[in-house]
């Protein structure tokens, strides 16, 4: 998964953050599913969609998890009662099951 | 104030004229009468008071350590060399300075640091005169931070100097002059306290900052008599008030404020302004953000509490009110403040003139200890609001802010708790220490992409405390703080978080003092066999390394190094944790150490993630087999 520097991005961020620009055009590859959105809410509030999107991503179901809790301890502002439901959305659709 | 203190010990004004300066720049009488008495003894044929100067004989060395003692020092951080000779002699008859030494002039400022950015009172280093290349490091640091360091060293003899001889080079105030506030080379054996003094006071005068004082050996040892200056005299009051047209105009834009947002940076701790700040944000409702700090300025389990850049878009789709004010407290501005895209206007507080509205325009700048500016503005506002205004105000704004607030510790908690396995995932480390750690338990950090591991302890005044990361960010400065900060603080839990790398520039000297002195410390290191901070940023780039595949500066996994075993050199005890299941009784163990009285290494191995992370190939190369003698 990659991340940014945030010093660097401090602005890039900024600009994700308030108008999800970026999120939102990278948003538009995401296939539908009922929690769409909270992924979108929490990935891009730090940085791009890319990581997911990466066709060499090779994450099982169990890296999923292990990423979002991960990224979620970091800061992604997500709810406790979303938690499961973002690992969920990921697996379903980008792990090699 | 600074005129006034100027005009007054030159003869400008009177006393008189001194106290009514003072308060027309809005000082209390308490405050003037105090400045009056700590500028006392430099008024000229003023009457000295005779318990604020006393004479000594003895070396001048001798005078160096009065005027240590008489303000208040009770450690000298020290490292090896002949030119402590000195101070040695010295000690005998002066028992009340303790010397904790280390066996690295880095990390002798490091511990001096920690310890100083805890009782935010100068702390005195001394170190051999060739010792300051190694100790720049940490006095960049320091400088970064505006910690308050008095840094001595010898230097070459009278006769000696500047023949570019043994042991010196031309120049060494400039080598120090991007690194202090203040330096210089003393060559009067009988003003030496008189130096002391000065670098004290210079040191300890907000914005801080550490100073340096180098002095011949010989003179050091020459025998002489001179003034010593009782500690009273070293008393700078810095209650200083912002300018009251500026507090007035920046309570109105407060109020008029549809969508204010502070962020709070490190002067808020240094001035010991946390709960005015508190009282100040709940008062209309302004949700917060932290800049990077070395403190926690403002608690992270508080409602209005919303902790970095990236969260500020959550709150807004529940507010949807766009940020119209920015209120920078105590934190250096950003080229172009809130964003340059999308300016919006900016308040800017700070204790430092050259630091005030110095990269982006602003509606006020409040000059003055953070502390006063947010007590005025309180003051200010309710005078221009009344309660029930206030309180309408700030309730939506606290009920969004501190529904998300909730909602986020949460789910960090639940995330470090659900998190298991081996090698150990760092959120599963933090979630298990803040189990067990005393509610009161100091953090000293230095780690690079874990540092997010913070977001796991509560802040605040009445719970943890946080110490670091430095602003300078050179590394090889968290195990020695961490010793700085137990000495300061010896009745509270002191645990230093370190990443692998980061220990690993040169930190192991601060074991030696850990261990001599039975400075019970947990060192946590969270051992992932990479720089992942600079693997990110070289690989994430997607320059050729990147794309290639290649990590060429950041792997650390061969030789994996066993921390334990470096401790173990120390006479320190530790253990090795591989598996999420073994940390219970890991920190168990090491938080028993300590209460023993010994520090404890506790050497966790914990997952790698991201760009690069499966990549163990580095530039190979053995020296050995090059060889065509095997010698």
């Amino acid at each position: 998964m990659k991340l940014s520097n945030p010093g660097i991005c401090k602005y890039l961020i900024l600009l994700i953050t308030l108008f999800g620009f970026y999120g939102q055009v990278q948003a538009q590859g995401l296939p539908d599913g009922e929690h769409r959105d909270k992924v979108i809410y929490a990935c891009t509030a730090c940085h791009g969609l890319d990581n997911i999107f990466s066709p060499s991503n090779k994450m099982s179901a169990d890296d999923w998890e292990f990423y979002v809790y991960d990224m979620v301890a970091r800061g992604a502002p997500v709810k406790p009662e979303d938690m499961q439901d973002i690992i969920d959305y990921l697996a379903d659709n980008f792990s090699t099951k | 104030m600074r005129k006034l203190v100027n005009d007054l010990v030159n003869a400008k004004i009177s006393r008189r004229g001194f106290l009514a300066g003072m308060a027309a720049a809005s000082y209390s009488t308490t405050a003037a009468r105090s400045a009056l008495a700590a500028v006392e003894p430099f008024i000229p044929g003023g009457d000295l008071p005779t318990d604020y100067v006393r004479t000594v004989e003895g070396t001048g060395c001798d005078l160096m350590m009065e005027q240590m003692i008489e303000s208040g020092a009770k450690y000298l951080f020290c490292s090896n060399g002949s030119g402590l000779g000195p101070i040695s002699d010295s000690l005998v008859d002066r028992p009340q300075i303790q010397l904790i030494q280390a066996t690295h002039e880095g990390q002798v400022v490091a511990i001096a640091d920690g310890y100083a950015k805890v009782t935010k009172k100068p702390a005195y280093c001394m170190y051999s005169r060739v010792g300051l290349p190694h100790s720049t490091s940490n006095m960049y640091n320091a400088m970064k931070d505006r910690t308050p360091l008095v840094i001595m060293s010898d230097h070459s003899n009278s006769n000696r100097e500047g023949t570019d001889s043994h042991e010196d080079i031309d120049n060494w105030i400039e080598a120090l002059s991007q690194y202090t506030k203040w330096r210089w080379e003393a060559h009067y054996p009988e003003r030496l306290a008189e130096w002391v003094r000065r670098a004290y006071k210079v040191a300890s005068v907000l914005p801080g900052g550490p100073t340096a004082l180098r002095v011949p050996r010989d003179v050091m040892y020459k025998q002489t008599k001179g003034a010593i200056f009782s500690g009273e005299a070293l008393n700078v009051p810095m209650e200083l008030r912002p300018d009251a047209s500026e507090i007035e105009r920046a309570a109105k834009v407060i109020l008029s404020a549809k969508s204010p947002l502070m962020k709070v940076g490190p002067e808020v701790g240094t001035c010991d302004a946390q709960a005015a700040v508190v009282e100040l944000c709940e008062l209309v409702g302004i949700p917060v953000i932290q800049h990077r700090s070395i403190y926690a300025d403002f608690p992270n389990t508080h409602t209005l509490w919303l902790g970095e850049d990236q969260n500020l878009g959550a709150y807004l789709r529940e507010y949807q009110q766009p940020f119209d004010l920015y209120l920078n407290f105590g934190a250096r501005q950003e080229p172009g403040g809130f964003s340059r895209s999308n300016p919006i206007k900016e308040i800017h507080a700070s204790v430092d003139m050259d630091t005030v509205g110095r990269n982006s325009p602003t509606v006020a700048n409040l000059v003055g200890n953070i502390n006063q500016i947010a007590g005025d503005l309180v003051e200010a506002i309710k005078s221009m609001a009344n309660r029930n205004q206030l309180k309408q105000m700030a309730e939506e704004r606290m009920r969004i802010a501190g529904g998300l607030t909730t909602a986020w510790q949460q789910s960090r908690l639940e995330a470090g708790r659900l998190s298991k396995g081996s090698p150990v995932p760092w959120q599963a480390l933090a979630y298990e220490l803040r189990q067990q750690l005393e509610p009161d338990a100091v953090i000293v950090e230095e780690q690079g992409t874990e540092y997010k591991s913070l977001g796991m302890f509560p802040f605040a005044d009445d719970a943890m405390m946080k110490i670091g990361r430095t602003e300078g960010r050179a590394l090889g400065w968290g195990v020695g703080a961490s010793a700085g900060v137990k000495l300061a603080l010896p009745n509270r839990q002191v645990i230093a978080l370190q990443g692998d790398g980061g220990y690993l520039f040169g930190q192991n000297d601060s074991l030696w003092t850990m261990s001599r002195y039975d400075i019970p410390v947990m060192v946590v290191v969270f051992n992932n066999g990479t720089y992942e901070e600079t693997r990110w940023q070289i690989m994430g780039r997607m320059g050729p390394a990147g794309q290639a595949n290649r990590d060429y500066v950041s792997y650390l996994g061969n030789p994996r190094v066993d921390f334990t075993h470096l401790a173990a050199a120390y006479n320190i005890d530790g253990a090795v944790v591989k598996n999420s299941s073994q940390l219970k009784g890991a920190i168990r163990k090491g938080l028993r150490t300590l209460a023993d009285g010994r520090p404890f290494m506790l050497d966790v191995h914990t997952r790698t993630l991201g760009v690069g992370a499966e990549v163990t190939d580095y530039q190979k190369f053995s020296l050995a087999e090059q060889r065509t003698r095997k010698v």
